[in-house]
């Protein structure tokens, strides 16, 4: 079924692949509209009208009479148009002139143009748009036979079908090939769109792997409804082979980081003992396992699920440009790179990795929510697996509400194991996963008992004494011993044993910020 | 010869003034007559003399209308003539024929072939008849007013300037012609040509009354209004023609590997509101104004210089060229349906049909 197609402009045709090297003579194109075309052996109104466009198909030479005697019949007429075939020395200078004065378009094809299959395409053009959609579709296909060698292939193959200039734009809009782009768009609908800047039209393809899309763009010259429809259908057949090639490229990606990541994790675990297999993996991935290493571990603080991949390629560059030259390990909550060196590295050394890494994070931005840390030289793999822990140990030390604090310099971001003091790493235990799910279940008894919690906290808060704790509380120090008794017969411990005070207190240290909640500003109620 | 009928004189101014009047009447083709007409002036200064009769006066006896054929328009300048070649040609048509000759034919009274029966009367002493087969000039033998199946069978006669003669016999003229065309390439070009001699009833009956003293008058009225500086209109006024237009010639273009004279003359007006075109086959033979067939044969067709009002022959128009464009009428009878086939653009391979714009003038 063919659809209604929209009356076409004769200057939109004049601007289509089809008359390409056509020279347009005589009366302006204008707004000349096509509804039909017609095919006549030589110049020959006869029952033509206006909405006609002729093609002349069998005519040997159009410096003949017959074509100027026949000129002023078209344009008596008011057909819309004459189109001639090429070749001879073309129409006369009084055809022209003729042509010109009566407004009658005149439209030279190239020599070697065949009149009777611009003819078809022609008529394609006005009657069935939807025949030339399929044939470009078909031609796009047929040159995309295959994998794409690259995202520039896609959009290549696009261009040379379209016969106009395709170009890709990152999810910010900003142009990666190509040269031409829309100033503006809905970025934020991942929706074919069309933008008509002048006389530019541009036909925008979202390319959807992630949330964010890659779009292409055709910009076409004056094109006709049917040519954007055309460039429509085809944006959107390339979209999956630019899916593709993204999905591949993510494959390739997510294996590799899945080597690295594994090798670091058994190099971390066998330690000294790693056998010929283990060094021939790192070997392979070109990592140095004798020297001196320094690790440095990037822990990603504001969504630790995030996809570690997508800005691995950015991050490398940075440590690049600062220096840091060695291998970059994906963690489940970030990244993990060293630096090797031949001998052991001087605190001159530390301090430039530290101002290094600073500097890392101040590029990547105040928003991306990294906190970094630095562990000491060590030599060997046994040394690998030391500064590597080290580092997650500075990485973890670093308190989530500085690195969300924007106002804060990325300088308090980083610190160096050394830096870490007593207080520091209680800190660290008590903030670490492993304590919480120690304190989680030891102070299970009591999560129903928010009150004999905060009494218990407070109690060991204050070494111990139910008077010190009764006034810091507000209570009757009967009451706060009578809790105590009562917390203690729940938890099953005697918190006269140094062992299980120390357990219980940390147990508590570790679940405050929860514990405490209700004493903020309020006397806590009995239950 | 048997009780010559009597005529008129030729003048030497006469003779000027056919020179012109051919000139027109060539349509831009059938040669340039200025060499026959100094041909004719230097017999006529030995002494002889030139009667031209009237058609009517022709009671019985022969007419031999003579003409010179070529294989194109300007081998007659390139090669000289002997200057007997046209009185040899008599003598061997009234040997062969074994008939006298009472008077001389013109068969087209425009281009070269106006002159030359001038010159075979003024050598062999006999009187010119006013009449003419073509009342104008045309490029094939058989464009005449008679019919070229039975009229115009018989033999052919040729002599050229070395001395060969040649009879070709038993033909109609599109035979003649294509014979005749090849011999002449062997025979250096060109010849005098005489038809097959027609009694004096048929040419009585059959030819163009009173147009050798009409171009004689066309040459005059010509001669005076370019001496007098008329402008195009005004000339055409004088001449009874109609003015089709002038203008500058933007471009002249000739139609590769189909004959001679073949192409098209794009002309722009003056004022620049119109645009014309001249189709050329041998001679102008159509004319276009914006589009539209505003003249064709058998009407005479002139291209002029807008300046000296001289005649531009087909083989001369160039781009630049400022033209004046006329139509001359030619007489009625050549629009008659039995003759137009044999002289409207048709029969010059224009498919179009003939129009008539001079329908009522005279000249």
């Amino acid at each position: 079924m063919t659809e209604p197609a929209d009356p076409l402009a004769l200057r939109q045709l004049v601007a289509h692949p089809v008359l390409d090297g056509a020279e347009v003579v005589g009366g302006a194109t204008g707004d000349v509209v096509v509804q039909r075309v017609r095919v006549r052996p030589g110049v020959d109104a006869t029952g033509l009208g206006p909405g006609d466009l002729i093609v002349v198909t069998a005519l040997g030479d159009a410096a003949g009479w017959q074509v100027e005697a026949g000129i002023r019949r078209c344009a008596l007429a008011g057909v819309a148009g004459l189109v001639l075939p090429g070749g001879g020395r073309g129409p006369l200078a009084t055809s022209l002139l003729l042509a010109e004065r009566l407004g009658l378009p005149l439209i030279l094809l190239p020599a070697g143009a065949s009149a009777h299959d611009v003819a078809l395409r022609l008529a394609q053009l006005v009657a069935t748009p939807e025949v030339t959609r399929a044939e470009q579709v078909l031609e796009f296909v047929r040159r995309m036979r295959g994998h794409p060698d690259s995202l520039e292939a896609v959009a290549d193959a696009a261009a040379k079908v379209l016969r106009a200039p395709v170009s890709m734009l990152s999810p910010d809009g900003a142009l990666v090939h190509g040269a031409h782009s829309p100033s503006s768009f809905r970025r934020d609908l991942t929706l074919p769109q069309v933008v008509v800047e002048d006389e530019l039209t541009h036909v925008v393809q979202p390319v959807s792997t992630t949330a964010a899309p890659l779009w292409l763009t055709a910009a076409l010259t004056s094109p006709t409804p049917a040519r954007v429809a055309i460039a429509q259908a085809v944006l959107a057949i390339a979209e999956p082979w630019a899916v593709s090639w993204l999905a591949t490229q993510r494959l390739a990606a997510e294996r590799d980081a899945r080597a690295r990541t594994t090798l670091l994790a058994d190099l971390l675990r066998v330690r000294e003992e790693a056998g010929t297999v283990v060094r021939h993996r790192a070997a392979i991935l070109g990592w140095r396992l004798d020297g001196w290493h320094t690790a440095v571990y990037l822990r990603r603080l504001d969504d630790p699920s995030a996809d570690t991949l997508t800005d691995r390629d950015e991050i490398v560059r940075l440590l690049r440009e600062n220096d840091v030259d060695g291998p970059l390990v994906e963690q489940s909550d970030g990244w993990v790179a060293w630096h090797t060196a031949s001998f052991d590295s001087s605190p001159q050394n530390v301090k430039s990795l530290i101002s290094s890494i600073r500097l890392v994070l101040t590029r990547l931005g105040t928003g991306a929510g990294i906190a970094g840390g630095v562990g000491r030289t060590h030599p060997g793999i046994g040394g690998l697996a030391r500064t590597v822990d080290e580092a997650r140990e500075a990485a973890l030390s670093v308190d989530p509400a500085v690195v969300e604090d924007h106002s804060l310099d990325a300088g308090s971001r980083v610190v160096h194991i050394d830096a870490l003091g007593v207080g520091r790493l209680v800190r660290v235990w008590t903030r670490s996963r492993t304590a919480r799910a120690l304190a989680t279940t030891l102070l299970a008894p009591l999560a129903e008992h928010d009150t004999l919690l905060s009494t218990l906290d407070a109690y060991l808060e204050h070494e111990s004494s139910v008077v010190a704790a009764s006034s810091a509380l507000g209570l009757h120090r009967n009451t706060v011993a009578d809790r105590i008794a009562r917390a203690q017969k729940m938890l099953g411990v005697n918190l006269r044993d140094p062992d299980d005070r120390l357990a219980v207190e940390l147990a508590c240290r570790t679940l405050r910020p929860k514990a405490r909640e209700p004493e903020d500003g309020a006397t806590p109620t009995t239950g | 010869m048997s009780d010559a009928p009597a005529g008129q004189a030729l003048s030497v101014d006469d003779v000027d003034a056919l020179r012109w009047g051919a000139s027109l009447l060539g349509s831009g083709g059938g040669g340039e007559p200025r060499l026959g007409a100094l041909w004719l002036a230097r017999e006529m200064s030995g002494g002889a003399g030139v009667e031209v009769v009237a058609v009517d006066t022709l009671a019985e006896g022969w007419v031999l209308t003579v003409a010179v054929a070529g294989s194109t328009a300007s081998v007659g300048i390139e090669k000289l003539p002997a200057g007997d070649e046209l009185r040899r040609c008599v003598t061997v048509a009234e040997r062969y024929h074994g008939v006298h000759i009472d008077a001389i034919g013109v068969v087209e009274v425009g281009g070269s072939n106006a002159l030359f029966p001038f010159i075979a009367a003024a050598q062999t002493g006999k009187p010119v008849v006013d009449a003419d087969l073509m009342g104008r000039a045309f490029s094939r033998l058989d464009q005449t007013v008679m019919d070229p199946g039975p009229d115009l069978t018989g033999a052919w006669v040729c002599a050229e300037a070395h001395g060969a003669a040649m009879v070709i016999d038993g033909v109609e003229p599109r035979t003649a012609e294509r014979v005749m065309r090849g011999a002449l390439t062997g025979l250096g070009g060109w010849a005098a040509l005489a038809y097959p001699p027609l009694s004096a009833e048929t040419y009585r009956r059959v030819a163009l009354r009173g147009t050798v003293r009409a171009a004689i008058g066309l040459g005059r009225r010509y001669r005076a209004g370019a001496a007098a500086g008329l402008d195009g209109p005004e000339l055409a006024e004088r001449l009874g023609a109609e003015h089709l237009g002038q203008g500058t010639v933007l471009e002249v273009y000739r139609y590769p590997g189909k004959g001679f004279g073949n192409g098209s003359v794009a002309v722009r007006t003056t004022d620049g509101a119109q645009v014309l075109r001249v189709e050329m086959q041998n001679e102008y033979a159509m004319v276009l104004r914006d589009g539209e067939v505003v003249a064709t044969t058998p009407d005479v067709i002139c291209l002029l210089d807008t300046h000296s009002l001289q005649v531009i022959q087909t083989g001369e128009v160039r781009r630049g060229h400022e033209v004046v464009l006329l139509a001359l009428p030619v007489p009625d009878r050549l629009w008659h349906p039995d003759i137009l086939p044999r002289v409207a653009p048709r029969a010059f391979g224009l498919d179009a049909d003939p129009v008539r714009r001079t329908k009522g003038r005279m000249r």
